[in-house]
């Protein structure tokens, strides 16, 4: 080992130079996950450190269905759990609207928290809240006044400073269940700092003693006991003593099951929650930053595979370059062993050397990677740059496999070169067949196939895959990967029955056709999961590998054709000749050259022309989606349509406006019937419809009802998609005649009023909460109720844009919900006009429903409303949808862009390497009468061809994704032109240098001294 | 008698690897008769490839003239040297020099196709020449594919292909076992006799030199003795 160590270091040393490319493309790699790491663990950090300043110093919360929680329960978890907590406390907060009188400002969605002066427990225990010029606040000064606190940043906004007036609406609940919004004017008392408890809600809040909102709210004195939440502190200081994730999960496990023993409530989904909420952040946070690094660590491996491309062909070129060191070495006794060593621990070497360049490249880049994505999603801060021991590893542990993975052909070719053949410099170009190696290999990938086929079998129907059971993700990923195998392994089989490049013809050709069919067929399963990614990566694989093959295994066809044009014009011939023979006698150093830009420009033009075809073939989708609706309006108080007819003001801001449609919405929570007991129910959007408000001035039900496939088969006996588009309009119109028919359904969907009967709700959009059970679970007063799921409706307005899952239940059921007082009183409007959807008409008529809703001199306002009305142009959310999606396609398209440069590095290397190696070739050209200019223009042509059938391959591959995923979401499809332009001049361009500047350093050297390059 | 062909005066060719300033080429005076079919032997780092590369515009002289049937190829620019190799020249090397990623057709087409001529015409004339050369079922094999005797014959081929003036030979037998290097020598009388071509070979053997009209002796960069084998 001693020698190899020694003749190791040796030969990197002599060879420093010509490994430089080498010590390039693993940096490369390695900063690519490096950046990766630290962009990830930065932006993950920052949303933690904002998150958590939200909650203040709060750990873990309680609460219920009814949004109403005992003071018992506060005073049980104070006795029964002191030693293990800091403080508890109770609060109610609502999200209202407030308007400051000095200056005219209005904010909406202000956080009113309603906080007990009395509560000592959790006041000194998480510190005093204190103003901004660092006073102390005697909270108790405010009790039973019109008094409030504000934070600085909510101060900042209004523009108010201590002694102003602001306006906002209180919800009144009175003792028969009714609640009615009551419009209040308080004083501010005082502006506190942002820190410690005033950073609760990002500083966006406004704060009201208990006793104050009692008398407020609750006349009738029936709540005063009650909180909406209690919220636990496990530290008084988080950024001193930080708790651990584990243990406030462990500890509110424990307080939820000692207060369902204490509450008595035996029921199978217990109204109470207690959850560990900043732990439970945190996780999500993380879990959801860690699937978008699996993607990003997904493109970078995908460009890596590039990289190990380039650097395989380099140490090939490195092991053509010094067979007769090798061979002399094997003469002198050195075993094929050894030399594997050799070159694996020059591998390691080299990793070694990649590694440290590709940490300090995975720093910068990875700084800039957290600030463009920190600004894509406007995540907002400044993102904390996070190195930790792991991001060291990743860097070395990288680097070495990244170069091992590239030295272990090069070093099985060392290994196994004919001494005789090397020592007399006979080089040969003859097709082989597959070795027997391949012929086993075969027999493996067969075998492999028929356990991917076992599995196949397990996920979908049976043995025999049916329509039905190929509709799922795991039988489409496992029906590829069995294609995959069983193709490989046939196609090694039969090659030792007939020619390599037939064999390999069908493999490839057999790949493509496979992926292009689930392009074109099996890809809507991407549109209903999230899941599906990993059946398009197969997909993605399956395409590019199939292209790169079929390309590679014909280049002889391709290069006689080209010889052949060449051939046509005079100066051309003989460099046709020389150029396209030298390119197809190493094909697999071609194959390896053109592939690494077919790879990277594969992603690269699918992402290009996605975004491009998002941002401008999306607009009649996206109308359609909405609805036809142009604007939706949001009013956080509901108005009394007998005093102030909201509608008809609209109407009379435009003529143009064709339709408005008002009801009323309210949060719910649900949760599916395929989830567990105790699964914990997530926010929904409810909305109460009767026929009469769904219906417009024609009396046509507004919005049709399309299906969701998954919900297909329980709906219909045909997926209405399908059908002629006037039966899928009486469809929708049964449906929706079925809904508001005061029915109940069963599990069947017959009508029934038996016991086994369910009320129907509509889901709507793309975001929906469903599984196959045609049932959902709601949270209502009464406790958890079962519905049953009539349809699904894609075309609503909001559904497109909502953040939470939108539910729609008949108005006959708005009692069994909070939220739906006076169901007549609307909150909610969709404005339909005649202009198309991004006529910049719609967005003044949002400016004027606004300035009509929330100015001063508005109607409302002197009606003594205070209504804080968001009227937003659909246009707007598509605009900001498109914003983000294309903001993050541009930036993968940057972050792929590390792919382009080391394809064109590698370009540049192999075009120098190549020439290099054939100085005594190009001296014997040069000897019967190449000119100079010929030479160069050989070495520019072979390289020119290479980089544009990677540029060829990797535009068809990229356009027949992307036009897949168009026809998939229904978007028209654009080709990125300028994006295809733009690729090809960087192809172009580098090609041409890469074979222009070895090209011209060559062809200066005498013929006389080139013929005596022995290597 | 015959007209010089080549006329070389005072020829120098000074290496400067490094700054060491090796003399290759002392001041060579030589003339060459059209048709004739000459020799230069001498010791190893003497000059006689040196001298070979300065006929044949690959290498530049330090001072002194070429003059190839009335041509002073000292003075042209490289693409006019290089022209005048590729339709005056025909180059044959010890190692063959073939190119390994090309037929055999296509070596020796390749002059042709530099001339200009079609592929398609080329490649004829190509596997004529093959032909003559006993090289008829050899066409499109590859350069690894034959015996030494045959790479020599296809780089013959294709110095012989454009018909030039002058054929130049460094040590074309030099990698060839006796019998192989005499039928080469064989060939090369013939191409001599048939197309009244100019050789000049270089060699170390003696039999070979013999095998010539005139062998010229270089030692230390100069000629040193010159010997009439055969002819007037």
């Amino acid at each position: 080992m001693g020698y190899i160590i020694s003749f190791v270091t040796k030969s990197v040393r002599r060879r420093l130079p010509k490994y430089v490319s080498i010590i390039i493309a693993i940096g490369l790699g390695v900063t690519l996950f490096v950046s990766v790491d630290i962009a990830v663990n930065s932006l993950t950090e920052g949303i933690i450190t904002s998150s958590s300043q939200s909650l203040g110093e709060f750990d873990i919360s309680i609460s219920n269905n009814t949004g109403k929680i005992s003071n018992n329960v506060l005073n049980y978890i104070r006795e029964n759990f002191n030693d293990k907590i800091v403080a508890a406390t109770g609060r109610i907060t609502l999200s209202t609207t407030i308007f400051a009188n000095r200056t005219g400002q209005l904010e909406k969605d202000i956080d009113v928290i309603v906080f007990n002066t009395t509560d000592k427990d959790g006041e000194q225990k998480l510190g005093y809240l204190k103003n901004i010029d660092g006073r102390k606040i005697n909270t108790t000064e405010i009790r039973d006044k019109k008094y409030v606190l504000i934070p600085e940043p909510l101060a900042e906004k209004l523009e108010v400073k201590k002694g102003d007036i602001i306006e906002t609406n209180i919800p009144r609940e009175y003792k028969n269940g009714t609640t009615l919004f009551v419009h209040v004017v308080f004083t501010v008392y005082d502006i506190i700092s942002f820190e410690g408890k005033a950073t609760e809600s990002q500083g966006l809040t406004v704060w009201l003693s208990r006793s104050t909102y009692n008398a407020i709210a609750d006349p009738d004195g029936v709540y005063w006991n009650y909180f909406d939440t209690i919220w636990i502190s496990l530290s008084s200081n988080h950024n001193i003593n930080p708790v651990d994730n584990n243990y406030a999960k462990k500890l509110a496990q424990e307080i939820k099951n000692s207060l369902i023993n204490y509450l008595n409530d035996d029921s199978d989904d217990p109204s109470i929650t207690v959850m560990a909420i900043r732990a439970e952040i945190e996780e999500s946070i993380r879990e959801g930053l860690n699937s978008f690094k699996i993607f990003l660590n997904m493109m970078a491996t995908l460009i890596i595979i590039a990289g190990i491309l380039l650097i395989s062909n380099i140490q090939m070129i490195s092991v053509e370059d010094r067979e007769i060191q090798i061979g002399i070495l094997r003469s002198l006794g050195a075993k094929k062993g050894e030399i594997i060593r050799i070159f694996i621990l020059e591998s390691v070497f080299l990793g070694l050397f990649g590694s440290v360049l590709g940490f300090f490249g995975g720093l910068v880049l990875g700084k800039y990677l957290a600030l463009y994505i920190n600004n894509i999603f406007q995540i907002g801060g400044t993102p904390i740059i996070v190195i930790n021991k792991g991001t060291i590893i990743t860097s070395i542990v990288s680097g070495i496999l990244i170069a091992v993975a590239t030295g272990i052909y090069p070093a099985l070719k060392a290994r196994s070169i004919n001494i005789v053949e090397v020592l007399r410099g006979v080089k040969s170009y003859k097709e082989e067949k597959l070795s027997k190696k391949g012929f086993y290999f075969g027999w493996v990938s067969i075998l492999f196939s028929i356990f991917l086929y076992l599995k196949l079998s397990r996920v979908s129907d049976g043995f025999i895959l049916t329509k039905e059971g190929w509709r799922t993700i795991d039988a489409q990923f496992y029906s590829l990967l069995f294609l995959s195998a069983l193709m490989l392994g046939l196609g090694l089989i039969l090659s030792q029955f007939t020619s390599r490049n037939f064999a390999l013809n069908l493999i490839s050709l057999g790949y493509i056709s496979v992926s292009v069919w689930w392009f074109r067929n099996g890809i809507q399963l991407l549109n209903e999961s999230g899941n599906a990614d990993k059946i398009f990566y197969v997909a993605l694989l399956m395409l590019i590998s199939g292209t790169v093959v079929v390309v590679g295994v014909n280049l002889e066809i391709l290069g006689a054709f080209l010889r052949k044009t060449l051939a046509l014009f005079e100066k051309t011939r003989a460099i046709g000749v020389i150029s396209t023979r030298s390119m197809t006698s190493k094909k697999l150093r071609a194959v390896l050259t053109f592939s690494i830009f077919a790879i990277i420009l594969s992603i690269n033009v699918f992402a290009a022309t996605w975004g491009v075809s998002v941002e401008k073939g999306s607009v009649d989708l996206w109308a359609f989606y909405s609805g036809r609706v142009d604007i939706i309006v949001d009013l956080d108080v509901p108005v009394n349509p007998a005093i102030y007819n909201y509608s008809q003001m609209i109407y009379r801001l435009d003529p143009h406006v064709t339709d408005v449609a008002c009801t009323r919405h309210a949060t719910g929570y649900a949760k599916t019937t395929s989830e567990t007991l105790g699964t914990p129910f997530i926010p929904v959007d409810l909305y109460a419809w009767n026929s009469s408000i769904m219906k417009n001035q024609k009396g046509e039900y507004r919005f049709d009802i399309i299906t969701n496939p998954v919900l297909k088969k329980q709906t219909t006996e045909q997926a209405i998609d399908t059908l002629p588009e006037n039966e899928q309009l009486n469809i929708s119109r049964n449906i929706w005649d079925l809904f508001f028919s005061g029915q109940n359904f069963t599990v069947d969907g017959e009508i029934s009023n038996g016991t086994d009967a369910l009320p129907p709700v509509i889901l709507t959009g793309r975001r929906t909460i469903t599984d196959e059970n045609n049932t959902i679970i709601l949270m209502t007063k009464y406790g958890a109720m079962k519905f049953r799921v009539l349809a699904s409706v894609f075309n609503y307005g909001p559904s497109a844009f909502s953040f939470f899952p939108i539910i729609f239940i008949p108005e006959r059921y708005v009692t069994f919900f909070e939220g739906f007082d006076y169901i007549n009183y609307p909150n909610y409007y969709f404005i339909m006009t005649e202009y198309p959807l991004n006529d910049p008409a719609v967005r003044t008529l949002a400016q004027k429903i606004e300035k009509e809703s929330n100015s001063a001199d508005s109607d409302l306002r002197k009606l003594g409303y205070l209504v804080g009305a968001l009227a937003t142009p659909v246009w707007d959310y598509y605009q900001e949808f498109v914003k983000i999606y294309v903001g993050f396609l541009d930036f993968l398209q940057l972050f792929l862009s590390t792919g382009l440069l080391i394809g064109i590095i590698g370009l540049m290397v192999i075009s120098l390497r190549n020439v290099a190696e054939r100085k005594r070739e190009i001296g014997m050209q040069r000897a019967i009468g190449f000119n100079r200019k010929q030479v160069v223009l050989s070495a520019i042509f072979e390289i020119f061809t290479l980089g544009f059938i990677g540029l060829i391959i990797g535009i068809i591959n990229g356009l027949i994704m992307a036009n897949s995923f168009t026809k998939l979401s229904k978007i028209d499809f654009y080709i990125p032109w300028a994006r295809i332009w733009l690729y090809f001049a960087v192809t172009f361009f580098s090609a041409f240098f890469a074979g222009l500047i070895p090209g011209i350093k060559v062809a200066r050297i005498p013929p006389s001294e080139a013929l005596r390059y022995t290597g | 008698m015959s007209e010089n062909l080549v006329i070389i005066k005072n020829l120098h060719k000074i290496y400067d690897p490094e700054g060491a300033n090796v003399h290759a080429l002392r001041g060579i005076n030589l003339t060459v008769k059209k048709g004739e079919m000459l020799a230069i032997m001498g010791p190893s780092g003497c000059g006689k490839t040196t001298l070979l590369n300065l006929l044949g515009g690959i290498d530049k002289p330090t001072k002194g003239t070429i003059i190839i049937d009335g041509v002073d190829i000292t003075r042209l620019n490289d693409d006019d040297v290089t022209n005048f190799r590729r339709d005056r020249i025909g180059y044959i090397f010890q190692l063959f020099n073939l190119l390994d990623f090309l037929p055999v057709v296509e070596n020796v087409a390749l002059p042709l196709l530099l001339q200009g001529y079609t592929i398609n015409s080329a490649y004829e004339e190509a596997k004529v020449v093959l032909r003559q050369m006993g090289l008829g079922d050899r066409v499109y094999h590859y350069p690894n594919q034959l015996s030494g005797g045959q790479a020599q014959r296809v780089a013959i081929a294709r110095a012989i292909i454009t018909n030039p003036a002058i054929i130049l030979g460094d040590e074309p037998t030099g990698d060839l076992d006796t019998k192989t290097s005499m039928d080469i020598m064989n060939l090369f009388r013939r191409i001599n006799i048939q197309n009244k071509q100019t050789l000049i070979i270089v060699t170390h053997s003696r039999a070979i030199a013999e095998q010539c009209d005139r062998i010229v002796h270089i030692e230390n960069g100069v000629v040193s003795k010159e010997e009439i084998i055969r002819g007037d």
